[in-house]
């Protein structure tokens, strides 16, 4: 079980913890804890690793092209440059670098289009067929591309930055509002439970678990959301 | 009608799919017509017709949605393409070929674009089909691109027009970065109502609980 998976855990058992506080009754949170993890295994789970694996991949591809291209100016070995470019720490990447070890070096940077699949990946692969055909300062070949990965690296920084002040702006106002729940329930405890007894409060009372699971899905879906130009195959 | 095909087919949808959930969503909401029937009460008539009209309004607005959204994919691509169109310029290729070479990145209506754009290209020598090619995009700093990528033509990809080229590409690329961090932003930011709507409800909740409590109150006296 990862990291993740026992953040969601926890987070769907405090608000089960809250539903049966808010509730008085058993079924509540039973049904509010299997309906948030359901659609945790279900939807949110494929969302946060799709996010995950993505910003990891983009991460790695313009560190493998930067150092590929720096490394190859300076020794002017395909050896070298590719050494240098999967000189990364990262699990992931050095597993599948590592099946390769048996193909020549150029085969293996092609290889690598279908594990980073992005356009930038391939625009680097047409460069560097350029330089092997024409020779010149990989360099000068490779400026226009080299500010392009630059630019992307930054929007992509840019915008987990934004999703992470917004995640943090999200929990602590849906945290002040479960205050309010609380309050409500133990501080008016009494008049709290004839409360209770009315249909259309308990109904208003599933409506707001329901918001809750409703805007935590937009809001990954939305923080989740990264526009980098996929490899098209070709 | 002819032009709600028209558009909705323009937009990749299938027409007769579109139609079919239109029907039966309309059909289904006017079947609750039998609501106020069964309760004997006719004011249960105006939520059946605020149904109908918002349905039919989201179902149309859709069609909107979907249009800004395919423009705003296609001009992120057209940053990406043109971009590597740069690349292929500032690397000894000549317009036509780099145009040719960006068009495996480009998405299936661009390419569509571009295979136009080249076709045109081979019978008028003109400006005309690089201006044709930007107005489908709709923004006059596509416009100015193009017409600098006709100047590199018309000049052997002159570097003083590559530069012009680079310079108004560069600003707009900054721009369009710049405009969906902001678009970003302003999303998560509107998720801030959500616990703002759950707090409302919870003082709904709470009022309710007070009038039935008084109201209960009242009839027991």
């Amino acid at each position: 079980m990862k990291k993740i998976d026992i953040i969601f855990l926890v987070i769907s058992f405090v608000i089960g913890a809250i539903s049966f506080a808010a509730s008085n009754n058993v079924f509540f949170p039973i049904g509010t804890i299997l309906v948030f993890e359901l659609y945790y295994f279900v939807i949110a789970r494929k969302i946060i690793k799709k996010y995950l694996s993505k910003v990891n991949t983009i991460h790695c591809c313009y560190h493998f092209i930067n150092s590929f291209i720096i490394t190859l100016s300076v020794k002017e070995s395909l050896d070298d440059a590719y050494e240098s470019g999967i000189r990364l720490e990262n699990k992931e990447f050095n597993e599948e670098t590592s099946n390769l070890e048996s193909m020549p070096i150029y085969d293996r940077v092609v290889y690598l289009r279908k594990y980073f699949n992005l356009a930038v990946y391939k625009m680097f692969v047409n460069v560097l067929d350029l330089y092997q055909d024409q020779g010149g300062n990989i360099l000068n070949i490779s400026d226009a591309l080299m500010r392009e990965t630059t630019r992307t690296e930054k929007a992509l920084a840019d915008s987990v930055s934004t999703g992470e002040k917004h995640l943090f702006e999200f929990i602590i106002l849906w945290s002040l509002t479960f205050l309010i729940l609380i309050f409500l329930r133990f501080g008016i405890s009494e008049f709290y439970m004839t409360m209770l007894t009315s249909p259309l409060f308990m109904a208003l009372l599933i409506f707001f678990f329901v918001l809750i699971l409703a805007s935590i899905h937009i809001f990954l879906i939305r923080f989740s959301n990264i526009t980098i130009k996929e490899d098209s195959g070709v | 009608m002819k032009r709600l095909k028209e558009k909705i087919i323009k937009l990749g949808l299938s027409y007769k799919k579109e139609m079919v959930f239109f029907l039966l969503g309309n059909l289904v909401i006017i079947s609750l017509i039998v609501v106020p029937f069964i309760f004997k009460n006719l004011i249960l008539f105006i939520p059946v017709v605020i149904f109908v009209i918002m349905f039919n309004f989201v179902f149309f607005y859709r069609y909107k949605v979907v249009e800004a959204k395919q423009k705003e994919d296609t001009l992120r691509d057209f940053v990406y393409i043109f971009n590597f169109f740069r690349i292929y310029i500032r690397n000894g290729y000549s317009v036509y070929s780099a145009l040719k070479e960006v068009k495996s990145f480009a998405n299936d209506y661009l390419n569509e674009m571009l295979e136009t754009l080249l076709n045109e290209m081979d019978e008028d020598k003109s400006i005309t089909p690089f201006i044709k090619f930007a107005r489908k995009l709709n923004d006059l700093v596509i416009e100015e691109m193009m017409i600098s990528i006709y100047q590199m033509i018309d000049d052997g990809n002159n570097s003083s027009y590559l530069n012009q080229f680079e310079l108004i590409f560069d600003k707009y690329s900054s721009l369009m970065q710049e405009s969906e961090l902001r678009s970003k932003d302003r999303k998560l930011a509107m998720m801030s109502y959500a616990p703002l709507i759950g707090s409302g409800c919870l003082i709904i909740m709470v009022t309710i609980g007070v009038i039935s409590v008084i109201g209960e109150m009242i009839n027991g006296l």
